[in-house]
C-alpha cells in the first residue's frame, strides 16, 4: 500500500492498515530509539510511544515531506526527551542519595552500549557511547542519524529541521568533539 | 612516541565501531504491544490528564469546599453566638432604662 493510501485508512480508523504501517516502521523506529538511547528496554518503551503518538497525530501530517522522515523526527523526539528526563532524575538521584545512600537504579541492567556492535568490542562500545552521551543533543542526533541510521544529509535535515549545511557541520563537530574527548579518555587510561 | 601512537590507534579504532552499527531486529511484540494500547487507548479510558493537572483541581474543589464550610458554620454559629452579646445588652438597656419601653413612657 502506498504511503498516502495508508496514511489514509489509519485516519479512517483501520487498525489493519495502522499495524501494517507499524510493522513496516518498527525496525527503523526502534534502531532510531536505540542508537539514541543505546539501551534495548529504554528503545523498546519509545519505540511503543512513537507509534501511539504516529496514530494520535496522523491527522496533522501534511505530507511536505516522507512519511519515514515524519516518524523519524517523532522517535528522535521522543528518544532525546527520555535522554533529558534521565540526566534531570541523575541530578535529583545525587541529591537524594545524601540523604538514602541506597536509593538508585539497580545495576543489573547492561549499559555497555549499543548491542548493534559486536560482543568483543565491548569495552570500547562502552565508551565510545559514553563519549557520545555527551556530545551536545543536535550533535549527537545528527551524529547517529548519518553514522548509525545510514541516512543521508538531506534526510537529516527534513528530520531535525535544519539545513544540510548545518547538518555537515554538526556531524563536523560532532566528530571533532568526538575525537577530542577520546583522546583525553586514552590518555588518561593507558 | 609509543604512548602516543597507541592512544591514537585507540582513538581510531573506537571511532571506527561508528561504521560498523549494525541495526538490531525490534523485538517480536512490538508491534503486538502498540496494537495493545492503542486499544487500552479507544477503549475509553480516562484521558491521560497530568497528575499535576489533577492535583491542582482537587487542591481548588476541596479550597472551595472549605470556604462554603467555613461561611455555613459562621451562618449557624452567628445566632447562638448573636444570643450572648443580646442578653447581655438587654440587660444593660435595662439597668439604664434604655428599654423601647422606658422609651415609649418617656414620649
Amino acid at each position: 500500500m502506498e504511503d498516502r493510501e495508508l496514511i489514509q485508512e489509519v485516519i479512517s480508523g483501520n487498525t489493519s492498515a495502522f499495524r501494517s504501517l507499524v510493522e513496516e516502521y518498527q525496525g527503523r523506529v526502534f534502531n532510531a530509539c536505540l542508537n539514541v538511547l543505546h539501551d534495548r528496554e529504554d528503545a523498546e518503551d519509545v519505540a511503543q510511544e512513537v507509534f501511539i503518538e504516529v496514530f494520535n497525530s496522523l491527522r496533522t501530517f501534511r505530507g511536505d515531506s516522507k512519511l519515514s522522515t515524519w516518524i523519524y523526527r517523532i522517535a528522535v523526539s521522543k528518544s532525546l526527551d527520555l535522554v533529558r528526563w534521565k540526566k534531570r532524575k541523575k541530578r535529583f538521584a545525587v541529591v537524594q542519595s545524601l540523604f538514602d545512600p541506597d536509593a538508585g537504579e539497580p545495576e543489573d541492567r547492561d549499559r555497555s552500549g549499543h548491542p548493534g556492535i559486536r560482543l568483543e568490542e565491548k569495552e570500547r562500545r562502552a565508551v565510545l557511547f559514553d563519549t557520545i552521551d555527551r556530545l551536545a543533543e543536535n550533535q549527537r542526533a545528527a551524529l547517529l542519524l548519518y553514522c548509525a541510521d545510514g541516512l543521508s544529509y538531506k534526510e537529516i535535515s527534513e528530520v531535525l529541521r535544519i539545513s544540510v549545511p548545518a547538518v555537515e557541520s554538526l556531524i563536523f563537530r560532532a566528530r571533532t568533539t568526538l575525537k577530542k574527548k577520546l583522546n583525553d579518555y586514552y590518555t588518561d587510561n593507558l | 612516541m609509543i604512548n602516543g601512537d597507541k592512544r591514537e590507534d585507540e582513538v581510531r579504532k573506537t571511532l571506527e565501531l561508528l561504521n560498523g552499527i549494525e541495526p538490531v531486529p525490534p523485538p517480536p511484540f512490538l508491534a503486538g504491544n502498540v496494537m495493545q494500547a492503542l486499544a487500552r487507548q479507544r477503549g475509553g479510558r480516562a484521558p491521560n490528564i497530568s497528575r499535576g493537572f489533577r492535583f491542582a483541581v482537587a487542591g481548588l474543589v476541596a479550597l472551595a469546599a472549605l470556604n462554603v464550610l467555613t461561611i455555613v458554620h459562621a451562618g449557624t454559629g452567628a445566632g447562638a453566638q448573636a444570643s450572648v452579646p443580646s442578653a447581655a445588652a438587654d440587660s444593660l438597656a435595662r439597668d439604664y432604662r434604655l428599654t423601647l419601653e422606658d422609651y415609649q413612657s418617656v414620649e
